[in-house]
């Protein structure tokens, strides 16, 4: 199908999803994850990605989200253990009584956190690009889980010995090396950023926000996003295509106001109409920029199963895109 | 039998086919032109076919095994032929199907249904489990509980801090004497600290402590009265009320949290706020137990139960000018006054407790020394 939508050389992202309707899955998700007391979180969440998937178009072709709450509950029962092992534990050593076992335990349970941070990212990236297709053709992420550890673990200590400053070169690396091993097809991704600018964006932005006691941040969080999507360098059969964006820090203040009101003066009930503005803004701001065959991408990524990342992630509040 | 316009994916390429779907019986028949013009035939069998999650647009179907061929229809017919050629079959996810079908009426009804169900919950049966909670805590936790939040408040080592009370020192050894001549019949280690604030104010600790603000003491005019309020909080102790208090208090946090959670945050925090000041006092039902107890411990004591009267007098003439802390936190009804008069009848058995009288002599001439130094200071400067 040739897409009306988009240009020869831009292709545009829309996104059709309607709060009502969104509204809607939330309130059975709702109630059935009330009524299995929680144990119906996977499905429900399931159900939303695949929503937004659905809803989510680019160059006229809808994205599928293949996941399915089965998947996710074997890695949300596995999370289960884990925190119910982790909370054991503390719960053991305030027993214990003595001080410095406490502090001790304390450090090995919270470095536990930190070495599982990794291994839920590595998991949670090959399983959800696995699961994602567009035209039929699936993601995929090549990353090694172990070279990820590395990469992470080796940031966090430096960012830690030089008080934060390493945390933009920190970023670039995991950025650079995740963007890397991502596959779509016979696209081929990278990641161009550099921590040196990365760092000074940062702070000059955050300095900035501080000053205007916060109302610099849209602006910032844009600076920040265009910095990111700029430096997405995509190639297909050797021709560059990029990520192009229009927003702006006054749009998103209006976005965020409204989305913020919205939610507050219904106590949360309105949340899905935000989240619908939320996607329809950035789906209406990004496009892609080049000459893009889109039927001539091929089925390059195999099958893979292994959910648990997925919930990890989401325990641990790790937002991967 | 109905045709509907398709595009075709193979599930090896991103190419997409244009071509045509008919619904024949056990199977789907696919029509895709190729490239070079000629016409492919694709036979789906139904078992195969993977259920779409949601109805919309563009619904799109899978079939077989990874990699799969996929179809995208946009056709909004394709969703009732479905329904008549295969009756027996869901295409769309049940639940969602008719969540998205069903009217906003259903749903208000839903979520007024929810709140209804939620507030209930939260109104009569949260307290319920917490204050069976609370009664499940041993005494020695209750007491090391009590300690810690106390010593959160008062302040120790002359480390000034406007978040914590100063003790009085000479009034709470006084108070204390007053204390142990009554019997609160119970294992509690009761004890008092008067502290120097101005605000006419009280309360009770869980495990023993008894907070009383000089401010109340000025007003409280006889021992009876006096007998009175401590039997009160000695009740509010006794009884467990400020630990049941205090488990409502989480366990609506914890509620209000869990409610909300899964939405937003920020609600979370609002509601939340809300929670505390509803928390603040003690029930009703909490506060006329507290009174009907600390009628029993003074009639216990063989002292004058009008003391109890005494004390609300005071605290209402005060009122007046304005209402002291006292009553926002221990909210004095009609219905506490009318119960009081109703059950003071025994006046009969009286003792004339001069030990009391003595002890109670002494604090009142401690308060006017107090007083007259606090002026002294204050004309000093």
């Amino acid at each position: 199908m040739e897409s009306n939508q988009s240009n020869d050389n831009y292709h545009l992202f829309s996104f059709n999803g309607d709060g009502l309707e969104l509204f809607k899955i939330q309130i059975v998700n709702w109630l059935l994850t009330l009524i299995t007391f929680g144990f119906y979180y996977p499905w429900a969440k399931a159900a939303s990605l695949k929503y937004n998937y659905q809803k989510t178009i680019f160059s006229g072709s809808p994205f599928i989200f293949h996941g399915t709450g089965k998947e996710m509950f074997k890695g949300f029962l596995k999370l289960v253990g884990i925190i119910v092992v982790f909370y054991a534990a503390i719960g053991i050593l305030s027993l214990l009584g003595s001080r410095i076992f406490m502090v001790i335990g304390m450090i090995v349970l919270y470095a536990g956190i930190l070495f599982a941070i990794p291994f839920a990212v590595h998991g949670s990236l090959r399983y959800r690009t696995s699961r994602s297709s567009w035209r039929g053709i699936h993601f995929g992420y090549r990353g090694e889980r172990r070279s990820l550890a590395v990469l992470f673990l080796k940031g966090i200590l430096l960012s830690i010995i030089t008080l934060g400053i390493y945390g933009a070169w920190f970023i670039t690396d995991l950025r650079r090396y995740i963007i890397k091993h991502i596959r779509f097809g016979n696209l081929t991704f990278e990641y161009t950023g550099q921590g040196g600018d990365f760092f000074w964006l940062r702070l000059t932005g955050g300095f900035l926000s501080i000053i205007t006691g916060g109302i610099y941040l849209p602006w910032f969080v844009v600076d920040l996003y265009n910095y990111f999507l700029e430096n997405i360098k995509v190639t297909q059969n050797g021709k560059p295509l990029v990520f192009e964006n229009n927003m702006s820090g006054g749009s998103l203040w209006g976005l965020l106001i409204v989305n913020f009101l919205i939610t507050i003066c219904t106590l949360g009930l309105a949340s899905p109409w935000a989240q619908v503005r939320t996607f329809k803004y950035i789906a209406q701001h990004i496009w892609v920029e080049g000459e893009f065959d889109a039927n001539a991408l091929e089925q390059t990524e195999e099958a893979y199963k292994d959910a648990t990342g997925e919930d990890l992630a989401d325990y641990l509040d790790i937002n991967l895109i | 039998m109905k045709t509907f316009d398709i595009t075709y994916f193979d599930g090896k390429t991103s190419g997409a086919y244009q071509g045509t779907l008919t619904l024949a019986y056990a199977h789907w028949d696919i029509r895709i032109v190729l490239a070079d013009g000629a016409i492919k035939s694709i036979h789906w069998p139904l078992k195969d076919i993977q259920p779409s999650e949601f109805m919309g647009d563009t619904n799109t179907f899978k079939y077989g095994d990874f990699p799969q061929e996929t179809l995208e229809c946009t056709d909004p017919a394709l969703d009732e032929a479905l329904r008549e050629t295969y009756p027996y079959l869901n295409f769309f996810k049940k639940e969602y199907y008719w969540a998205i079908k069903k009217g906003t009426g259903t749903f208000l009804l839903i979520i007024g249904f929810i709140i209804a169900l939620g507030w209930g919950v939260y109104q009569y049966i949260l307290p319920e489990i917490a204050a069976v909670a609370a009664m499940t805590v041993p005494q020695k936790t209750e007491i090391s509980w009590g300690e810690t939040m106390y010593h959160n408040m008062i302040e120790e080592n002359n480390e000034q801090s406007p978040l914590q009370y100063t003790v009085d020192d000479s009034l709470s050894v006084l108070a204390n004497q007053f204390l142990h001549k009554i019997d609160f019949k119970t294992n509690y280690p009761l004890h008092i600290t008067i502290v120097k604030e101005e605000q006419v104010n009280a309360f009770a600790l869980p495990g023993g402590h008894i907070v009383v603000f000089s401010g109340i003491l000025k007003k409280v005019k006889t021992k009876e009265a006096f007998v009175a309020l401590l039997g009160h909080e000695a009740t509010h102790v006794i009884n467990r009320h400020s630990l049941k208090n205090i488990f409502k208090s989480v366990a609506g946090y914890l509620f209000v949290a869990f409610f909300t959670n899964d939405i937003n945050g920020v609600s979370a925090i609002v509601l939340d706020n809300a929670n505390n000041l509803s928390n603040l006092g003690y029930s009703r039902k909490l506060e006329a137990e507290a009174d009907a107890n600390a009628l029993t411990i003074m009639e216990n004591n063989k002292v004058n139960p009008n003391g109890l009267l005494h004390l609300f007098e005071t605290l209402q003439g005060d009122s007046k000018f304005a209402p002291p802390a006292l009553l926002s936190t221990h909210p004095l009804t009609e219905e506490r006054i009318t119960f009081a008069q109703q059950h003071i009848h025994q006046v009969k058995n009286i003792a004339e407790h001069k030990d009391l009288e003595i002890i109670w002599k002494q604090i009142q001439s401690q308060l006017k020394k107090e007083n007259t130094l606090q002026k002294k200071g204050k004309s000093a400067k």
